[in-house]
């Protein structure tokens, strides 16, 4: 499995590099497809952030902002993937998306940590307050103090957890053609015409249409023409 | 009543206008509102649904399209027809559009919806639409039959049935170009015209300019021959690419125009209450084309058409730093204009520039044009022009984008010594540290850096709810151990008797193999062993202190006074003499109440 697994990331690595090339040779088309390739066989922020390049210069700006909010999103650190989004966002006149007290909270660290933080904390509080009376060891204060230091972590990476897990439903508008329509069918009135990197949140969804509320109302709009933060 | 229209242009409105001011309140307050709602006419919806069933029209030619139109009193969602309408044989059917409208009935409004089916017929003959029913707010709703006579000869004059004409101005589109529609409905057979209400263009992937529509009555061409037709005309604008099927529906509505019309010719319009038939058009098919993408020109926001600029014009060429002058620029098209989007303000050293406003559209010699106005406001000395905006458009005319960047203009900015604008020189500050941070993309990541098992959050995958068991089982595990040991240190007898049915169960495999072998001594012992091993948990005693009569005190009165009690002292004292009188002879011949010792020991340990 081991070996498997050493191979797969060798293969991503190599179609990075690929991509790396073309990109630096001017070709971002290639590029921007060799960066997808090596996604589809490992998930980092650093291909993330050089498919929004290729993307980018491919005139591609809604995907572009996708997929450095997905860079984002994988890595808060990452300061080329919230640098660029700044970046586009000013140039592509798009708004930021709303984000709640506890979404805002969940952006401070990597998506994946809030919820591995709240699980070790709330089991090594659970461990600390029990462990002790069952193999009857001498209570010590260290005990109460580390437990009680775990549960309070578990109950403060509650709310960025479910922060992470609202931020999910929130989209990037990646077709130029998208429109917020006001019943989830083709024939529907156009509310507005939705500029590309406009970032959507899902509040439903039937058939092939979603249901979303953007910073200037809300509406249904094509499935196709959005890209999710977290793709499902 | 008729009314007759002698060559006269006229604009009129089907209702008389109120005073401008009596048709807005400003700021109504909820009483005034509750007054607006109280004073319309109500609705009725509690009137037992009926339904009507005819063909329009009853007579036709076989091939010839009829009109089966079935009509409700009840709202278009209530009704739920059958999938399959029981045809007779030889009619083809098919459901080709249904509409509501809502028409006063006794002083009350009521709902009427609409199903229209097309409907021709092969061969000549009479055909009848036998009686079937619909489901209505849940209830079954008979329709009635109806009958379509199909004849080869009619007596003439015969109408077909009415229908609309869609006329695009053009088939062959490019996304985003606009074009005009036009929906005719010509004037029947006996020369009168009337107006459609509640026309709707179908089909997938437009948008309609609802500020562009007109309606007319003139004179047209159809079919070959001239008449007077009611002409709906409205833009459209394609969004998305492919082939789209465009067709108009609408219900007749007398001389009920809903709206200015514009009036040209001899006419017969119907007087009196309209009918509101709903009628349909066939279908148009329109090719709409995708943008061509690849040479896509800086500053391409999605104005498709002949779009030009005129040279833009600023208030003031001489400025000082931190006083925002303004940027006009006109935009001129043959439509749409209120779509234009204005040309994005780009990021230029030295410039801070606001997003346009929009500034109405007016008329002039290049045709309407579009204005818009910049504020741009000098952060610093070194900047000689005004900043380029980049815009284009495409020409679907020519297939191409058109470059239509607005220029620079030449500027001198003055330095304000004075320092009076304190806003410009924050700005200017902010700016630069602004600019410092986005001067723009990054460089390439040169490594895919850490690796993310994906993009979904673990609360989302299926596993990690699931590994979340683990750690309960672990606990659940340890809280269960930790109470059992504390009721097995409770009652130890469990744990002693426990020990003693293991340690009996060895013995007697021991036995048994001893037994197997002939070896009377090994067979003495081990029945000994096993013996005590069964007695002691209940005295409790450590098994090899306890002695024949210990034994004897286990077993019961019943079996003491048998073959049991002696048994067993036998065996004792079998071993007894081996031990201590060197006779073993008298083991030997235990080996023979093998089954008898087999039957004491499972005695003695069913007691355990």
């Amino acid at each position: 499995m081991l070996a498997v697994t050493q191979y797969i990331f060798a293969a991503g690595e190599t179609r990075f590099q690929t991509g790396v090339a073309a990109y630096a040779a001017g070709q971002f088309e290639p590029a921007a497809q060799a960066f997808t390739d090596a996604l589809a066989e490992q998930t980092a922020p650093g291909t993330l952030v050089n498919l929004g390049l290729a993307d980018w210069r491919c005139g591609r700006t809604g995907e572009a902002l996708l997929v450095w909010q997905q860079a984002a999103w994988l890595d808060p650190f990452n300061r080329a993937a919230r640098e660029n989004l700044v970046y586009a966002r000013d140039a592509a006149a798009v708004n930021l998306p709303e984000l709640t007290w506890f979404e805002e909270a969940s952006t401070w660290l990597p998506a994946n940590w809030w919820t591995w933080l709240a699980g070790v904390s709330l089991w090594l509080a659970v461990a600390l307050v029990t462990v002790p009376g069952f193999l009857r060891w001498r209570k010590a204060g260290w005990h109460q103090t580390v437990a009680a230091l775990a549960l309070g972590v578990f109950l403060a990476s509650l709310a960025p957890a479910a922060g992470i897990f609202t931020r999910s439903k929130i989209a990037i508008v990646t077709d130029k053609n998208a429109a917020l329509r006001l019943t989830p069918t083709q024939a529907a009135e156009v509310i507005a015409a939705l500029p590309l990197g406009e970032p959507l949140r899902e509040l439903r969804s039937r058939g092939n249409y979603l249901f979303v509320r953007t910073q200037n109302g809300s509406g249904w709009v094509e499935r196709k023409q959005v890209g999710f933060l977290c793709p499902k | 009543m008729r009314l007759k229209i002698f060559i006269l242009l006229l604009l009129a409105s089907a209702r008389p206008s109120p005073p401008a001011h009596a048709q807005m309140l400003v700021n109504p307050s909820a009483e005034q509102l509750m007054q607006i709602v109280r004073s319309q006419p109500a609705v009725d919806i509690a009137a037992p649904v009926t339904a009507t069933a005819s063909f329009d029209p009853p007579q036709v030619r076989p091939g010839e399209k009829a009109v089966y139109r079935v009509v409700f009193n009840a709202t278009a969602v209530s009704v739920n027809l059958p999938k399959i309408i029981p045809a007779p044989p030889g009619l083809q059917i098919r459901l080709n559009c249904s509409g509501q409208t809502m028409q006063p009935v006794g002083g009350e409004y009521q709902n009427f919806a609409t199903f229209d089916y097309d409907v021709r017929a092969a061969a000549p003959g009479e055909f009848t639409m036998p009686e079937f029913s619909a489901e209505i707010y849940g209830k079954p709703v008979a329709i009635p039959a109806a009958q379509l006579v199909v004849k080869t000869d009619l007596p003439e004059p015969h109408e077909p049935a009415r229908q609309l004409l869609v006329e695009p101005s053009a088939t062959n589109v490019f996304v985003g170009e606009v074009f005009n529609v036009s929906v005719l409905l010509p004037a029947t057979a006996a020369g009168a015209v009337e107006g459609v209400s509640d026309i709707q263009l179908n089909g997938d992937g437009f948008v309609v300019d609802k500020n562009s529509v007109r309606q007319s009555i003139r004179a047209v061409v159809t079919a070959g021959r001239n008449s007077t037709a009611y002409i709906f005309e409205a833009s459209l604008t394609p969004i998305a690419a492919g082939k789209v099927n465009l067709s108009a529906q609408g219900f007749t509505a007398g001389m009920n125009f809903g709206g200015p019309i514009s009036i040209t010719g001899h006419l017969t319009i119907p007087g009196g209450p309209p009918k509101m038939i709903l009628l349909d058009s066939e279908p148009v098919a329109i090719n709409v084309r995708p943008l061509p993408g690849e040479r896509e020109l800086p500053g391409f926001l999605g104005a498709v058409g002949n779009y030009a600029c005129d040279p833009p014009s600023l208030a003031t060429n001489v400025l000082k730093v931190g006083e925002p002058v303004q940027l006009s620029i006109v935009i001129h098209g043959p439509n749409n204009l209120s779509r234009v989007n204005p040309p994005l303000p780009p990021r230029a050293d030295g410039w801070q520039i606001f997003p346009a406003e929009r500034g109405g559209i007016s008329g002039g010699a290049k045709g309407p044009g579009a204005s818009f106005k910049y504020t741009l406001i000098p952060l610093t000395t070194a900047v000689s022009t005004t900043p380029a905006l980049p815009f284009s458009c495409f020409d679907p005319v020519g297939g191409k984008y058109i470059d239509l960047t607005i220029p620079s203009l030449p500027v001198t900015v003055l330095a304000d010594a004075m320092q009076t604008n304190v806003d410009a020189a924050l700005m200017l500050a902010e700016n630069t540290a602004e600019a410092d941070q986005k001067t723009g993309l990054s460089q390439l990541a040169s490594s895919p850096g850490w690796s993310a098992g994906g993009l979904v959050p673990l609360q989302l995958r299926g596993w990690f709810p699931l590994m979340q068991i683990l750690p309960a089982l672990g606990f659940g595990g340890l809280w269960w151990w930790d109470r059992r040991r504390r009721f097995l240190e409770a009652h130890p007898e469990i744990v002693r008797r426990r020990e003693a049915r293991r340690a009996l169960r060895r013995e007697r495999r021991w036995l048994e193999q001893a037994a197997a072998s002939g070896d009377a001594t090994r067979f003495v012992r081990h029945a000994i062993s096993a013996l005590q091993i069964a007695s002691a948990p209940h005295y409790p005693a450590t098994p090899r202190a306890l002695v024949c009569g210990d034994v004897l005190q286990i077993l019961t009165a019943a079996e003491r006074a048998g073959n049991s009690s002696d048994l067993v002292r036998r065996f004792f004292a079998a071993a007894d003499a081996a031990a201590f009188a060197n006779r073993a002879e008298s083991q030997t011949a235990l080996l023979a109440e093998q089954n008898a010792l087999r039957e004491i020991l499972q005695k003695l340990e069913a007691r355990l």
